[in-house]
């Protein structure tokens, strides 16, 4: 059995009982499926990153503006005085 | 029980770009909150990364100031947690393949030299900024310093002394600087660094508990820390007073002391992955190659060549090689005039009480040194004298103007004329009758002030060392 | 508005060509959200390169077409009644549109797409600009086109691919495109999928010669999709925060709070099962045994296709296709959607097996 809490910690999630509890049967699932690999021996073989065969296309330093502040900020849930804001402490 | 503190460094430091390691916006400091911010950089989707080549040349760049192995391929990773300041939810770094590893610096203290070991480099995006509102009671964030480029440099665990440490960040200091990597400057930032402390009885071969300061704005700072919480290490193992547990710590340099960061290192779990987004990057020996041809001899080695070969002091070729700008004014002057201590002083004694006076730093100094040379050349050959020289360069450095015309169009050339002079002197001896009989019962002070009334007389522009002759030999008769 | 989120009002002159873009395709002031409600009001600042193409060349853009949460749903069908949600190829059955832009990374729009007797082409990664496309699992994720016939998908794709200098990985300019040699090409058929080719299907291969073929670990490609999806959508993912843009819960009592009801509340169920499958995999203890070992099992299938020994593979769904980044077409057959692959920049010789049918 895996410890959901664990992982949903990592990405921010709060499920309800219920939702654990079906996505906890879906997770076991899933992780019975994946035993299918541990018979595959990859050693001497390098992990795949990328398929693009080929270095990063590099971009000379040159600044550009791109987008008004108040554009940017448009879509913000909530801005005050030219940052985003977000009301509430935080520590 | 003897002790001995355990140190290793984290500096992060801040590459000079224009733009930001992944999109195009400027990198520059002091903007106004999210000006120099796009869709990317404020973590919006749809927007690829494009990599900026400078922040790989200055990498680069400082890999081989330290002198490190520099990878011949390079890939980036995601390093995943959140917090307001991380506009993806992942720092873009390098875990698996950073580009340099395996460097050194040497450095000097007062127990003599030592040999600080690096154990990598790598590049990774800066975060943005959180402002606390007291009045709103919000957070408010800035993303304008996400995504610059930086480079964190990790030593291995070789510092023992809080005078190593700030002596090897004074070296870093230096070396980033004259590579153009990066200004350097703590107080704006752009360069940080953590410290990671522990303690054992001397002679022991193991580790003690690591802490991990943070916080330290200041070479004061980092030494008040270090004394600190060393200080809180030895209590604790010969008291029991506390527990100590690995942990990051925040210094507070107003009270004195530093806190614990709630275990925050110990708990995340970063779930680091090769960045899919990113291709590698080859690195290869002409390019490397490129960057070496474009860095300038190191301070440490031209400090060397001036008190050496060039036999300047050493408290002047100190100020000198403390600024990349400084040396570059001192050899171009010096191409002019092949006349080392006779610029190191026109430097040293003349130009900067007039750049102090100004407000302006040592780097900021902007000066056209063919005209800088063309005046220490006029008084050298005599045309005008140290005097006036000096109201010259004055005039040189705020206007730009030309010293030959300038000398010229005002009339400055300097007074030799014997026939001249010596009128000038007969007056300036009547006029002054208590000093000349002052001076002639003996008092060699006074001298300096009947020939400062001379040049006064002269309106400046006598050959004082004519002056001093004539006058002496009229007064001594 | 039928099969639109966004339709828009515009003029299409008799016999334009219009184009339906799948909801993580952005448009300059229009509403982007990708199926998910955690991108609720969120106004798209830029435009796509694929669709500034398209503008371009007289194409008319009518909108954009409800899909699934970031696609995800596509990787967790179990079985054949299990059915995503893609208006876009709804839209193109019905008429509403000629052609539409999606990106299938896993393979089930283009299942979708076949069920309707349509096509799916999905390019070589890199040969399309992804700038303008809200990423999913960024070393699959390409603009594909649902289309009625291969023509009318080629054209559309010529015009959308090509170099784009704000996307940094992207195919060299120079890329070979097509072996569409002399004599007959040859489809590699792994094991089963001779059955397979039915009635219907089977009269596009008559002008090829079929090889069997083995192709390892072909077996599990499903689980190295689970793997790597879910471990790169986590990411993908982790900038919707509730800070930036997009959807805030109300109330919360601190950044943790803020964090956790904003993305609770927001994300739908196959988002949260990836998220956390995606957080497993790459966790320190799993990651060598999960994400590292699937990396691997990546490479072995990409080295594992020889081109020289076939010209394309035709497999039963498009994991093969999008974990070796190679360009696919899947099409409809009696024996459900079947997907050939052909080799990196050789959409030609897909075109030239499957015209003549």
């Amino acid at each position: 059995m895996v410890d959901m809490k664990h992982y949903e910690h990592m990405v921010m999630l709060e499920l309800s009982d219920d939702e654990r509890m079906q996505l906890s049967k879906r997770l076991d699932t899933l992780i019975e499926s994946f035993s299918a690999l541990e018979q595959i021996d990859t050693d001497g073989v390098l992990p795949l990153v990328s398929v693009v065969d080929g270095q990063s296309i590099l971009r000379e330093d040159v600044a550009v503006k791109m987008i008004s502040r108040d554009a940017l900020l448009s879509n913000a849930p909530e801005q005050y005085d030219g940052y985003f804001q977000v009301p509430g402490a935080i520590e | 029980m003897n002790y001995e503190i355990v140190m290793g460094l984290e500096v992060h430091v801040e590459l000079s770009t224009e733009s930001k390691l992944f999109c195009s916006c400027s990198a520059k400091f002091g903007a106004e909150p999210n000006e120099n911010v796009c869709p990317a950089c404020a973590g919006m989707p749809g927007l690829p990364v494009r990599i900026n080549k400078k922040a790989i040349d200055l990498a680069i760049a400082a890999g081989l100031v330290t002198n490190c192995e520099i990878s011949p391929v390079i890939a980036f990773d995601k390093k995943n947690y959140f917090y307001p300041d991380l506009p993806t939810g992942y720092q873009v770094t390098q875990l698996f393949a950073p580009i340099c590893t395996n460097g050194w610096i040497d450095i000097e203290t007062e127990m003599g030299s030592k040999h600080i070991t690096l154990k990598q480099i790598h590049i990774e995006e800066d975060a943005g900024k959180l402002v606390h509102d007291a009045r709103t009671r919000s957070t408010l964030v800035d993303f304008n310093r996400a995504s610059v480029p930086l480079i964190e440099i990790v030593s291995n665990p070789d510092f023992r002394t809080a005078e190593e440490v700030t002596e090897y960040l004074d070296k870093l200091r230096s070396l980033l600087s004259f590579a153009g990597v990066s200004d350097c400057k703590m107080q704006e930032g752009s360069m940080r660094c953590d410290v990671n402390i522990s303690v054992r009885e001397v002679g022991s071969d193991i580790l003690g508990t690591r802490t991990e300061i943070k916080n330290m704005n200041s070479l004061k700072a980092i030494a008040r820390a270090i004394e600190y919480e060393s200080q809180r290490h030895i209590n604790a193992l010969e008291t029991g007073c506390e527990e100590l547990v690995q942990e990051t710590r925040r210094w507070d340099d107003d009270i004195g002391m530093s806190f614990s960061m709630r275990e925050k290192a110990q708990e995340a779990d970063y779930r680091y992955f090769p960045n899919p987004e990113i291709l590698p990057i080859h690195i290869d020996t002409s390019w490397i190659d490129s960057i070496e041809r474009t860095l300038p001899e190191p301070a440490h080695v031209r400090f060397e060549r001036m008190t050496g070969v060039l036999g300047l002091p050493e408290y002047d070729s100190g100020i000198i090689t403390g600024s990349l700008n400084l040396c570059r004014i001192f050899d171009e002057v010096l191409e002019v005039i092949n006349k080392p201590k006779e610029v190191v002083n026109w430097i040293m004694g003349d130009l900067l009480s007039i750049t102090k006076a100004s407000g302006v730093g040592d780097d900021d100094i902007d000066i056209d040194c063919k005209k800088f040379a063309q005046l220490i050349g006029l008084v050298d050959n005599k045309t005008i004298n140290r005097a006036v020289g000096k109201k010259v360069l004055v005039k040189v450095f705020e206007e730009g103007i030309d010293p030959e015309a300038y000398v010229k169009e005002n009339a400055l050339g300097m007074v030799s004329d014997t026939g001249f002079l010596e009128a000038a002197i007969a007056e300036v001896i009547k006029e002054n009758e208590k000093s000349v009989s002052e001076y002639r019962a003996g008092s060699q002070k006074v001298f300096g002030f009947i020939v400062g009334q001379v040049m006064k007389k002269t309106a400046g522009k006598a050959d004082p060392q004519t002056v001093n002759a004539l006058l002496r030999a009229k007064l001594d008769a | 508005m039928g099969h639109f989120v966004n339709k828009y009002n515009v003029d299409c002159p008799k016999g334009a060509v219009r184009v339906i873009l799948d909801g993580s395709i952005m448009h300059k002031g229009q509403p982007v959200t990708a199926g998910s409600k955690m991108l609720e009001g969120f106004i798209s600042p830029i435009t796509a390169t694929a669709v500034t193409k398209l503008e371009k060349a007289d194409i008319v853009i009518v909108g954009s077409a409800k899909m699934d949460e970031f696609g995800v749903r596509g990787l967790f069908l179990t079985d054949k009644h299990d059915t995503i949600v893609c208006e876009a190829v709804e839209a193109i059955a019905s008429g509403a549109a000629d052609v539409a832009l999606c990106n299938d990374y896993t393979g089930a729009i283009g299942a979708a797409a076949a069920a309707q007797n349509l096509f799916y082409m999905h390019p070589t990664y890199g040969s399309v600009s992804r700038y303008g496309l809200i990423s999913a699992v960024p070393s699959m994720d390409q603009i594909g086109v649902v289309c009625k016939s291969i023509e009318a998908g080629a054209h559309i794709l010529s015009i959308i691919s090509g170099f784009d200098e704000q996307d940094g990985v992207m195919l060299c300019k120079d890329q070979p495109t097509g072996a569409s040699g002399a004599g007959k090409l040859r489809v590699g058929m792994p094991h089963g999928m001779g059955e397979m080719v039915s009635q219907s299907v089977s009269a596009i291969f008559d002008s090829c010669d079929t090889v069997e073929i083995a192709l390892e670990h072909f077996d599990v490609c499903e689980q190295v999709m689970h793997i790597l999806c879910c471990a790169e959508l986590s990411a993908s993912i982790s900038r919707y925060d509730g800070i930036k843009f997009g959807f805030r819960a109300e109330k919360y009592s601190d950044l943790e709070a803020l964090y956790k009801k904003s993305r609770t509340e927001a994300l739908g169920a196959d988002v949260k099962f990836a998220a956390i499958v995606g957080a497993m995999v790459l966790s320190e203890g799993n990651y060598s045994k999960y994400y590292d070992h699937a990396m691997r099992i990546r490479r072995r299938m990409k080295n594992a296709l020889d081109f020289q020994e076939y010209d394309a593979v035709l497999a039963p769904n498009a994991h093969l296709a999008r974990l070796c980044g190679l360009p696919a077409v899947t099409m409809p057959s009696d024996a459900g959607a079947l997907t050939l692959i052909a080799n990196a920049g050789c959409e030609e010789t897909l075109y030239s097996i499957l015209r003549k049918s």
